[in-house]
């Protein structure tokens, strides 16, 4: 009888079944829909942490970069170096640096493998080079005798004075034109490539380096930057007057690299005049959960390193991802419980008001001796049922919205300041003394799991349940007298 | 056996308390016929919830075969309205999303009868009042007269000793009323349940042996002649005679 009844009562009341459930269902799609974006904002902030540390990397040991003193910036650090004797000759000059922070030492990476806690320690060195290629192009000397023009010397696009007497000659035209081309080189323990800036790429064509290749000219290049300058495997670049032969392309995991030219470690070494030092010691922990306590132990016994773990690198975070991961998790955190609050009071005022327009009914019921938890069960059956009803719309209508978000996957950008002493990974294009940062584009995406679908289900049950507890309620509380009492 | 002693019952109406029922004795025997008659508002809606458990008194005692129904708990109280007692309403107080058959079952569902056993018992109940072609039927298929046959099969099928009415034919034609009350006459007769019917109509409160007015929640009681009932089921009798000569 109670299938019956609930089956009929149902069919019969269609509209206010289906307004609860809406409204029942609105809640859960919304629920659904704020909790994959937010698991894909995690998924999205995860990515960036990886990109900028290496997949397994649970810290990462740098040394602080001195404040620039008045000296360097009278010229202590490199110079570009052109000849102006020649005319419209191509010139290049490669400016390599080493960024992200002071070196360390290589034979720290060794010391801090040795540390309790730590798995594996992988070095590697982070260089920027800025390259500067053009011509200038001399000008031409003329007196005010137009017949008696004559060459003349003169810093290129300037004037000058040349000759004597009464003619005044003065240089005209002249210039220089040059490109400048900024890119970030990293150089890599080839012994050990699951660690470190590579271990985030994958390699789409050729090869990648081998173990032996630990002071070869060969390099590998990103995706994107072969891309942009029209590299391919088999071709060579040239660094400071070093060519290179390209071995393989690698394709990052996330969609932009921080690294363009990836080097073996001493070839690195070597370009950006640093023998035996790296920028960044990549660690792995041998337990996850004890990241704080090995972070505590190498900065206790390293003095002068900085330790910055995935927690501390995800601080720094900011941009678009982060703006959009504080909104997912504040104000879409709030609105959902807001909308699944007002539509579970709507479901349990509808249901209630049901209740109160039946009270010939469930008073008949009683007068004909169904006891009041028989009542109450037929009211909180169809509230139940108009739970899952919702439950099940609200299901299809959030993975439509995460569905949808997923397809139009709109970009948010990620910006790690480089703060303090903070290595913050191979690339970046900050010049040294300055604070760099890395600017990442990620897709958003709205992955629901199956936890987020029972998480929904649960909601709809919970919904039907309150509803239906205060139907129940109401219908438990009602005399058979008002049967009688109601018609006459 | 029913004896109602001393029942008063007021209600609270904003802060005027009002006296539906006043010190009402009465004594109903097993397989009597008592009418309560009385204008709208008098209390025999009122004095019929007590009757039938549905409501408490305020002061006095209802009992039924011994057993105080104004101090029993309520889920005891519930229990002997479903087996004991059968309810016919004046709005039929259909279930309206049920058919007529399920309508009958919902009488059975708290005795805890089977569903094979319930069906068929209320199919059978349902051929008793002529409508074993209405099974299933929703209320709103069938005429006015038809669903309080179903609410009179509903109130009959689990064997009750009492069959309580309210205004059983309140709703009715005056050709379908006559119809209704012969069939609970006729039902009354044969199953010997003491019945207790509810009605302003006089036509029917004269045909009955005992008569209870309640005017200002007083009752008054009237037995009528036995002679007077006699003669007036001899002039049903007649009357009944010519229809089917005339027929």
């Amino acid at each position: 009888m109670f299938g019956i009844y609930l089956k009929r009562e149902l069919s019969r009341r269609k509209k206010a079944a289906l307004v609860i459930a809406m409204g029942l269902a609105l809640g859960i799609a919304l629920v659904i829909t704020v909790t994959s974006v937010s698991a894909g904002m995690r998924q999205a902030q995860d990515k960036v942490l990886q990109s900028l540390y290496g997949l397994g990397t649970d810290m990462t040991v740098t040394k602080a970069r001195d404040a620039p003193s008045g000296d360097d910036e009278q010229g202590g650090g490199q110079r570009f170096e052109f000849d102006a004797s020649a005319d419209d000759d191509e010139q290049s000059s490669d400016r390599v640096m080493t960024q992200g922070g002071q070196t360390l030492k290589s034979s720290l990476v060794a010391k801090v493998a040795e540390q309790d806690g730590v798995s594996e320690a992988v070095g590697a060195l982070s260089l920027n080079v800025i390259k500067v290629d053009g011509s200038f192009t001399q000008g031409e000397a003329q007196s005010d005798d137009s017949s008696s023009a004559q060459q003349g010397q003169g810093a290129p696009g300037g004037t000058a004075t040349g000759g004597g007497g009464t003619s005044q000659p003065r240089v005209e035209g002249g210039g220089a034109s040059f490109g400048v081309n900024n890119y970030a080189v990293a150089g890599v323990d080839v012994t050990d490539q699951d660690l470190g800036p590579l271990a985030t790429s994958k390699i789409t064509k050729g090869k990648t380096f081998t173990a032996s290749q630990t002071d070869a000219k060969v390099a590998v290049l990103s995706k994107s930057y072969a891309t942009e300058n029209e590299y391919t495997v088999g071709e060579t670049i040239k660094i400071s007057d070093t060519k290179y032969k390209i071995i393989g392309i690698a394709t990052p995991d996330t969609s932009e690299s921080t690294t363009d030219v990836y080097l073996p470690l001493k070839q690195a070494q070597t370009l950006g005049d640093a023998k035996n030092t790296v920028t960044t010691i990549y660690v792995k922990a041998t337990d996850s959960q004890q990241i704080d306590a090995v972070k505590a132990t190498i900065q206790k016994n390293i003095s002068g390193t900085t330790v910055t773990t995935s927690a501390d690198l995800a601080e720094t975070v900011s941009g678009s991802l982060t703006t959009a991961s504080n909104l997912a998790t504040s104000v879409g955190k709030w609105l959902s419980i807001a909308v699944l609050a007002a539509a579970f009071l709507v479901a349990a005022l509808l249901t209630s008001s049901a209740v109160s327009r039946r009270v010939r009914e469930f008073g008949t019921l009683k007068a004909l001796g169904w006891p009041s938890r028989k009542v109450t069960r037929q009211v909180v059956g169809e509230s139940i049922v108009n739970g899952l009803l919702g439950g099940a719309l609200g299901i299809g209508l959030g993975l439509a919205a995460a569905y949808t978000v997923t397809a139009i996957s709109p970009t948010l950008k990620a910006e790690l300041g480089n703060t303090g002493g903070m290595g913050g990974g191979p690339g970046g294009g900050g010049a040294p003394g300055q604070q760099s940062s890395n600017a990442l584009e990620i897709a958003l995406s709205a992955p629901v799991s199956l936890s987020t679908i029972a998480l929904a289900a649960g909601l709809a049950i919970a919904g039907g349940l309150i509803a239906g507890a205060m139907g129940g309620w109401r219908a438990s509380r009602m005399r058979p007298a008002d049967a009688l009492r109601s018609v006459s | 056996m029913y004896k109602l002693t001393g029942v008063t019952k007021r209600y609270q109406r904003g802060k005027e308390t009002v006296e539906a029922l006043r010190d009402i004795d009465l004594v109903i025997e097993d397989g009597d016929q008592l009418v309560i008659q009385g204008p709208t508002g008098g209390g025999k809606s009122t004095l019929l919830q007590m009757i039938g458990g549905l409501d408490r008194p305020s002061e006095g005692s209802v009992e039924l075969d011994g057993v105080d129904l104004s101090s029993i708990s309520e889920a005891k109280l519930t229990r002997l309205r479903a087996e004991k007692i059968g309810i016919i309403f004046q709005a039929f107080n259909l279930i309206p999303t049920l058919t007529a058959q399920e309508n009958v079952e919902t009488a059975l569902v708290p005795l805890g009868v089977k569903p094979a056993e319930r069906r068929e018992r209320a199919a059978e109940a349902l051929r008793s009042v002529g409508l074993g072609e209405r099974l299933t039927h929703a209320p709103s298929e069938l005429s006015g007269g038809q669903q309080q046959r179903v609410a009179i099969a509903r109130a009959l099928v689990k064997k009750p000793k009492v069959l309580l009415a309210d205004e059983p034919t309140g709703n009715l034609d005056e050709g379908t009323r006559d119809e209704i009350m012969a069939l609970l006459e006729g039902l009354w007769r044969e199953l010997g349940v003491t019945f207790i019917l509810v009605t302003h109509d006089s036509s029917i409160a004269r045909r009955a042996p005992r008569l209870a007015t309640i005017k200002a929640g007083r009752l008054t009681l009237t037995e009528q002649a036995q002679e007077q009932a006699q003669e007036q089921e001899q002039a049903q009798e007649q009357e009944q005679e010519q229809a089917q000569y005339a027929g």
